[in-house]
């Protein structure tokens, strides 16, 4: 009779087993995805960090951010104006006569590169129409 | 215009008007729900300026534009209330509007310009239409003209 039982509770045993070595399974795939994840991201991270010869650029409007989700990585010799085109048509803004580039409330000059600008690391730059003109 | 055509313009042109944009400009929004913009410009070693918009009516009407303190109260005529000065633009007018007899915006874009006696001959219509003259455009023209005051 107690070999009988004995039986009876390995069986049982057997199946928490195999139950509880599927569930491992299971996390251990949901672990190594989050994983692959987190590369991805760090991998999608590094491409859009500064650097010495690189500045990350967001050009931020009214009309939205560009890019929308992470800076664009650009040489700091590419004068600015070129990431604002792209700003513009992204964005669909249509005239941008008489608008003002800044950073840091600091006024650019879009003609220029970002290195002559003496902008490095991470740059947003304010994009919009100046003040127009006033008095009574 | 409609009241449902201007709300649906409104919304669009302030959907981009957010913390994002607002921690970037050193912006406080107070309210942004149609029709009303509440917005508080700030910047180091400078007195707060808060611009209160009612944009009903939008866009056959610029928005009517309130001088406001940081807490809200409305400025007075007379005198140079330090929200608005240093003004080297003049687009911040701290005598009485004709209209309202309160300080005002004296530059295209907002009502209290459009309805001055002295730019009758320079109505909104003849900018509403205009790129920068939508409302991101418009706060962004009077955010300029008070930065311009900001050593």
């Amino acid at each position: 009779m107690k070999s009988q039982d004995d039986l009876a509770q390995a069986e049982a045993d057997l199946s928490q087993a195999e139950t509880d070595l599927a569930a491992a399974k299971k996390l251990e795939e949901a672990a190594e995805r989050k994983i692959e994840t987190a590369i991805v991201e760090i991998r999608e991270a590094e491409e859009h960090r500064p650097d010495a010869h690189h500045v990350a650029v967001e050009i931020a409007t009214t009309s939205g951010f560009y890019p929308e989700y992470h800076p664009d990585r650009l040489p700091i010799t590419q004068p600015v104006e070129e990431e604002l085109r792209r700003a513009d048509k992204a964005l669909e803004i249509t005239d941008t006569t008489g608008w003002v580039a800044s950073v840091d409330k600091r006024v650019i000059d879009p003609k220029l590169s970002y290195a002559q600008n003496r902008l490095e690391g991470c740059v947003v730059i304010d994009w919009g129409p100046a003040e127009g003109g006033g008095g009574a | 215009m409609h009241a449902l055509a201007s709300q649906a313009l409104f919304a669009a042109q302030t959907a981009h008007i957010n913390e994002r944009l607002a921690a970037i400009r050193s912006w406080l929004i107070n309210e942004l729900a149609y029709p009303v913009i509440d917005l508080t410009f700030m910047a180091p070693g400078r007195t707060s300026l808060r611009l209160a918009a009612r944009c009903d009516d939008w866009n056959s009407q610029p928005p009517s534009f309130a001088l406001l303190a940081a807490d809200g109260s409305r400025l007075r005529a007379g005198g140079a209330p330090k929200e608005i000065s240093p003004n080297p633009t003049s687009v911040f007018n701290a005598s009485a509007h004709p209209v309202t007899g309160l300080p005002f915006i004296c530059s295209a874009g907002s009502r209290e310009y459009h309805t001055h006696t002295s730019h009758t001959n320079d109505p909104w219509e003849s900018y509403r239409s205009r790129a920068g003259y939508d409302l991101g455009g418009i706060l962004t023209r009077y955010w300029h003209a008070w930065l311009k005051g900001t050593a």
